[in-house]
């Protein structure tokens, strides 16, 4: 089978129905650009989760009367806890000097200090462990009176809440970005359904003729399916023009708020860019050709 | 050979286009296929190009039973019988070369062979002069001829022609009826299916007579018979 005879074929289609091509390339763009916007999002949140997570540690704050031999209980219990990765431990001293090294050009705070019978600040207790997930468990385990009793603050709960928010507000923005890439998917299904069935109409002689005189089914079939490849390659690639267009200002944006970390979107789709693009064409062309082949069952009587 | 054995087609729900037909028609044969209007000679082509399946009875072409001819082997059939129906479908955006190629095109024939037989088989019905006019820059006879080059393109083993003289003048008829002479002296099975009276007495071949669906009348040397 001549394989250029088949794709002129489908290219002539192509521009007899300029209209509707242009529709058909709009839709899948948008389509390609929501979808775009949801790898965005995912990426950022990864991204985001990361930055916080490595920040992430909890600091059991005990009191200043806390016996030291319960204190070495407490960390000997939370050494035998897997998940927990590392235990940095502050006597009463070392938190004193540090916070007068922290101090030293105050000197207000430090005579103030300095006039306090007893050192006013308790031990701390830094815990760190692998993922934020982790923490919880860790948390539990420790959460009995007889430690309790010991500590006079943990801080947690902070960046706990931060975690949460993060997941929260990419959630929603993610649901929504899917919904619409959903929506916009079965627009496209819709579309391509419509364009094969009017493609089949005006080739209606053609086709009949075609038939007549012993073309094989799938030189008939073929110019559609290449026709709805074509307008998927087509929106790809319009599609990732438009995206790197937006990352040539858009990006700066996203890199000041990643500062320190070095994520940026544009690494982002440069690192996966065969994996996205390619992706996405296969995947639209997937959903071309089954909804192409709808349209021939429909339209097109052997 | 063309074997109809036994053929029934009905139409859904309960239309009997073809009952009882049985035919044979040898190689080389040139037949003429006569009978009222809506007496199922359509029908009886479009059961041998596999456009309609029988209802009952077996059909054969050759050794081959097309009775329950698969999907993917239509177009083999197709490409060893040339039809020409009455509304010719010539493609009016194309010119009469490209006409007759886009048969080949679309069968996947390289360019090379399409520039050496469709200048040839357009000589064949007498029109390669004017192989670069558009289908309505020529004459209702010559369309038909353009159509009947057109079902030639693959050296078909048979020819069926449905009303080629449909809305013709007695002098574009004999043009074609020698045309067909000419592809059945080639070696070619011809069937004509016709209203024409003039064209098969002409002929002085076979005629078979179909009647409300069944063959009537078969004569090897005959005439148009009124109904
Ligand atoms: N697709 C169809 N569905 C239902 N009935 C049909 C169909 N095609 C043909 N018929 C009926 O079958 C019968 C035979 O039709 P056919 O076209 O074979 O006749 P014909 O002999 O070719 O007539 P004509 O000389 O007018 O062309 C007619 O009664 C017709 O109405
Ligand atoms: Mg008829």
């Amino acid at each position: 089978m001549t394989r250029p005879k088949v794709i002129s074929f489908a290219n002539k289609s192509f521009w007899r129905n300029l209209g509707l091509s242009l529709t058909t390339i709009l839709i899948l763009v948008l389509t390609l650009i929501s979808f775009n916007v949801v790898l965005s999002v995912n990426a950022m949140t990864k991204a985001a989760l990361q930055l916080v997570e490595g920040r992430i540690d909890i600091s059991l704050l005990f009191k200043v009367d806390a016996p030291i031999a319960k204190i070495d209980e407490l960390r000997a219990a939370l050494g035998k806890i897997p998940k927990v990765t590392s235990l940095i431990f502050k006597s009463r001293d070392d938190v004193l000097t540090d916070f007068k090294t922290k101090h030293a050009k105050d000197q207000e705070i430090l005579s103030a200090l300095s006039e306090l019978p007893e050192n006013p600040l308790g031990a701390i207790l830094i815990v760190r462990a692998a993922s934020s997930q982790d923490y919880e468990v860790i948390l539990s385990a420790i959460d009995i009176p007889e430690y309790n009793s010991l500590i006079e603050q943990k801080t947690f709960e902070d960046h706990a809440t931060i975690i949460k928010k993060i997941g929260a507000m990419t959630n929603r923005m993610q649901k929504g970005a899917v919904a619409i890439s959903v929506l916009l998917l079965i627009i496209a299904f819709l579309i391509i359904f419509n364009v094969i069935k009017v493609a089949i109409y005006t080739h209606r002689e053609e086709i009949s003729v075609m038939r007549l005189v012993g073309a094989s089914n799938w030189f008939i079939r073929a110019p559609f399916l290449i026709e709805v490849i074509l307008f998927n390659f087509l929106a790809v690639i319009l599609s990732a023009i438009l995206l790197y267009g937006f990352l040539q200002f858009g990006d700066n944006y996203v890199k000041s708020f990643f500062v320190g970390s070095g994520f940026s979107l544009m690494g982002y789709f440069n690192g996966n860019f065969v994996r996205i693009f390619v992706g996405e064409f296969l995947a639209l062309s997937v959903l071309g050709v089954m909804s192409g082949s709808l349209a021939m069952r429909k339209y097109l009587k052997v | 050979m063309i074997y109809f054995k036994n053929v029934s087609k009905i139409y859904p729900p309960d239309v009997v286009a073809v009952k009882d037909v049985h035919l044979k028609i040898e190689p080389g044969e040139m037949v003429s296929i006569v009978g009222q209007s809506g007496a199922g000679k359509t029908t009886l082509v479009k059961l041998l190009i596999a456009e309609e399946r029988p209802s009952k009875g077996r059909i054969q072409i050759g050794d081959w039973d097309i009775t329950n001819i698969k999907v993917s082997e239509i177009p083999i059939l197709r490409r060893q019988i040339g039809v020409i129906f009455q509304d010719f479908k010539l493609l009016p955006k194309k010119t009469i070369f490209e006409n007759v190629a886009f048969a080949l095109e679309v069968c996947g024939a390289p360019d090379s062979r399409i520039k050496k037989i469709v200048p040839q088989i357009l000589e064949i019905v007498g029109l390669e002069k004017k192989m670069h006019r558009y289908p309505d820059e020529i004459s209702g006879g010559e369309q038909q001829r353009v159509v009947i080059a057109r079902s030639l393109v693959h050296a078909p083993k048979i020819v069926i022609a449905d009303e080629p003289s449909g809305n013709l003048d007695a002098i574009n008829t004999d043009e074609i009826v020698s045309i067909f002479k000419k592809i059945n002296e080639l070696g070619t099975t011809v069937l004509l299916v016709t209203h024409n009276r003039e064209m098969v007495n002409a002929l002085r071949r076979r005629v078979v007579t179909i009647d409300r669906g069944s063959v009537s009348n078969d004569q090897a040397e005959g005439n148009f018979i009124r109904q």
